[in-house]
């Protein structure tokens, strides 16, 4: 007598039923939707960004032919654009370099240092998360007039020594997952905290740091509202130049497809600093748990 | 000289756990001392006590003469073994191996050299510029131990290093850290809940339960003359088999056994009217059908194991198991068994493997009475003085 070979099981997927496939349908229509309403500004500037100088708001959805020279009108006319651009760098770096090592810092503090109150302490820090900024606006300006700070660079870098309790948070929570052996084998080395952490925490940290840095970069880059109020026009940011626009006196009208090219301009590095560390940013979400 | 000493030493955590409770040991210099005992005992605290990763809440630890009880672990002249190892993920096995001794300043040309003598010792020239990931696990344990060798301290300390290796892997590596000891020398504190390991590689060990030392001793001397009920269940695989019984009318009575004591001699007078008997699986002895010596008990196996050299047979006693606080905390200490325990007391005896099946069937073994141990059912303690006997026991009677 022959036995045959018992058929391998054959893994089957689980089947939907007819309302969890609706739902899920209905679910993808909502994201695609969602990414249509985010896109749309974006493709619309940039379709605007290529017609005909004079065109104004109006026009072809589609131009033909496409006006590619609003690009570098943008980039050379009527104001420098290299420098403001300059000064959006410096301000974004000068906000956002420190403030992310501060954070990362005390993030270590909060997940590894013992001491007497610190969940009370990082109980504080979080709730000022909670504080709205229209609630800080005028003090804030106050101090900075009080402190001679006004028409300089230096709130910057004081917001960027200060740190943000967000990614104080975010930091804490990827440092309380680290093995607290690394802690006492670097002890053991040698190291004191400070050390620990710059040569143990600091270098395992990518994930976390590119999702800081694209939070944080990215909200400084688009900064309008502390850059009108407290920097003089030599100091200011591009965003800030972009959102006069581009104006041509002889025939008094606003260049709109010049304008709409800067902004794609000036929108140019963060996307393509967001691409660069996707793969990171998406390890860093998943690891400290923060949703971006 | 790298001795230590630690001078009834406690640590209390904020919790209110005394998870180390006045510990007095001295470790000769060279010396391979194994702390060992259950998990949750205290050990691995007191490891990092000496190491200064923890603090001390009273006592004072020597290391080489110098008190070292409020020094820093930097300034301890020690270096550790982890667990799992802790080595840098970002770093190469070069850089890992070089970090200690680049954070001490060690000038350049000497760190080279120490890192191609410890690379060479430990066969791990070719995984220099090997990031840890990218190791095996025993590989990973040699660099840990690498990292070690290479600061040449006074001190090894090592947190259980062998316990996520393969058990294959374990025995082979268990018998390198014993070679390397002999080859360097210095003075190792060990830390492991593996009676083997401390059996096999400690000079002396010293069994831990509750934060307090039980003994400490060679591993012959914790064998063969535990000094209470814990160190006996603790040292020996399978565990001693343990009983109450009844010391009455000249006889040593339990399970429906009886056993004359005059076989003890004068130290039958010694034992109370209650004990706790142990004999250890490997001092039984089976009886030849037809015979019946007067130190001889019976039972029906209900499970054989065969290790192929020997078999492993199990059988219940008509007496409820031990159930005293050291033997309880013991067993926590174990993995959840699979069934509900029996309520009467389950033994297990050594024996030569044979041909033979033995389950199901009715066997007779005979103790030898200078073989068996006595304990006080209240205090635990050892009642009669054993030692190491030179003699195997007899296969059968």
């Amino acid at each position: 007598m022959t036995v045959a070979a018992e058929a391998a099981p054959v893994r089957r997927r689980r089947r939907r039923t007819p309302m969890q496939f609706a739902l899920r349908r209905a679910l993808d229509a909502l994201v695609l939707v969602l990414a249509v309403v985010f896109l749309a500004p974006i493709v619309w500037g940039f379709l605007g960004s290529l017609r005909e100088v004079y065109a104004g708001l109006t026009g072809p959805a589609i131009p033909s032919p496409a006006h590619w020279d609003n690009y570098s009108y943008a980039w050379s006319g009527e104001f420098a654009f290299s420098h403001y651009l300059w000064n959006t760098v410096v301000l974004t770096l000068i906000a956002t370099v420190p403030a992310v090592m501060t954070s990362a810092l005390a993030g270590y503090a909060f997940a590894r240092l013992r001491a007497r109150g610190r969940n009370t302490f990082f109980i504080f820090v979080l709730g000022t998360t909670f504080i709205p900024v229209a609630v800080v606006f005028i003090p804030f300006f106050w101090v900075v007039v009080k402190l001679g700070m006004y028409s300089t660079r230096w709130p910057w870098l004081i917001w960027g020594i200060s740190g943000s309790a967000y990614l104080i948070f975010l930091f804490r929570q990827f440092y309380a997952s680290f093995p607290t052996e690394l802690d006492d084998a670097a002890a053991i080395d040698g190291c004191g905290h400070l050390r620990t952490f710059l040569h143990v925490y600091l270098p395992n940290s990518a994930a976390p740091l590119a999702v800081a840095f694209m939070l944080l970069g990215t909200g400084w880059w688009g900064e309008y509202i502390y850059a009108t109020l407290l920097l003089p026009d030599q100091l200011v940011p591009l965003g800030v130049k972009i959102n006069v626009g581009y104006y041509d006196p002889g025939q008094q009208f606003t260049l709109v497809p010049v304008t709409l090219a800067a902004s794609i301009l000036f929108m140019l590095p963060p996307i393509l600093a967001f691409f660069a560390l996707q793969k990171k940013l998406a390890r860093g979400i998943v690891t400290t748990g923060v949703k971006g | 000289m790298a001795e230590i000493e630690l001078q009834t030493v406690v640590k209390t955590f904020p919790n209110g756990v005394r998870a180390v409770d006045g510990v007095d040991l001295t470790i000769e210099d060279g010396e391979f001392m194994v702390l060992v005992g259950p998990s949750g005992c205290g050990k691995t605290t007191l490891l990092r006590c000496i190491a200064g990763l923890e603090e001390v809440t009273d006592g004072a630890i020597l290391i080489a003469g110098r008190d070292v009880t409020d020094v820093d672990p930097k300034h301890r002249d020690i270096a550790m073994v982890f667990q799992n190892y802790a080595l840098y993920p970002h770093m190469s096995v070069h850089r890992n191996i070089a970090f200690g001794l680049k954070v001490r300043r060690t000038p350049r040309n000497e760190i080279a050299a120490r890192i191609s003598d410890t690379a060479r010792l430990l066969g791990l020239e070719d995984l220099m510029d090997r990031r840890p990931l990218a190791l095996s696990g025993g590989q990973r344990q040699r660099v840990a131990m690498g990292r070690a060798i290479a600061r040449r301290p006074l001190v090894y300390l090592m947190d259980e290093p062998l316990s996520n290796l393969d058990a294959k892997l374990r025995v082979r590596v268990r018998a390198d850290l014993a070679r390397l000891h002999a080859q360097l020398g210095v003075t190792t504190v060990y830390v492991t809940h593996d009676q083997v390991e401390a059996m096999t590689l400690g000079q002396r060990a010293a069994v831990m339960n509750a934060g307090k030392i039980q003994q400490v001793d060679t591993p012959q001397g914790l064998y063969w003359s535990p000094v209470n009920l814990f160190v006996a269940a603790f040292i020996g695989s399978p565990s001693m088999n343990l009983v109450e019984a009844d010391v009455a009318d000249g006889a040593l009575r339990f399970a429906g056994f009886s056993l004359p004591l005059a076989a003890l001699g004068a130290d039958a007078a010694k034992l109370p009217e209650r004990v706790i008997l142990g004999v250890r699986p490997e001092h039984f002895a089976e009886v030849e059908d037809g015979r019946s010596p007067a130190w001889s008990i019976e039972g029906d196996v209900t499970v054989e194991e065969n290790l192929g050299v020997e078999v492993l047979v199990f059988f219940p006693v008509d007496a409820p198991p031990v159930e005293t606080d050291e033997i309880v905390s013991i067993r926590e200490a174990e993995e959840d068994a699979l069934l509900v325990q029996e309520a009467r007391a389950l033994f297990t005896a050594r024996l030569p493997s044979g041909r033979r099946q033995l389950i199901g069937k009715k066997i007779r073994l005979a103790l030898d009475p200078e073989r068996c141990y006595f304990f006080d059912p209240v205090t635990g303690e050892s009642l009669l003085a054993r030692s190491a006997a030179d003699e195997l026991v007899p296969a059968t009677v």
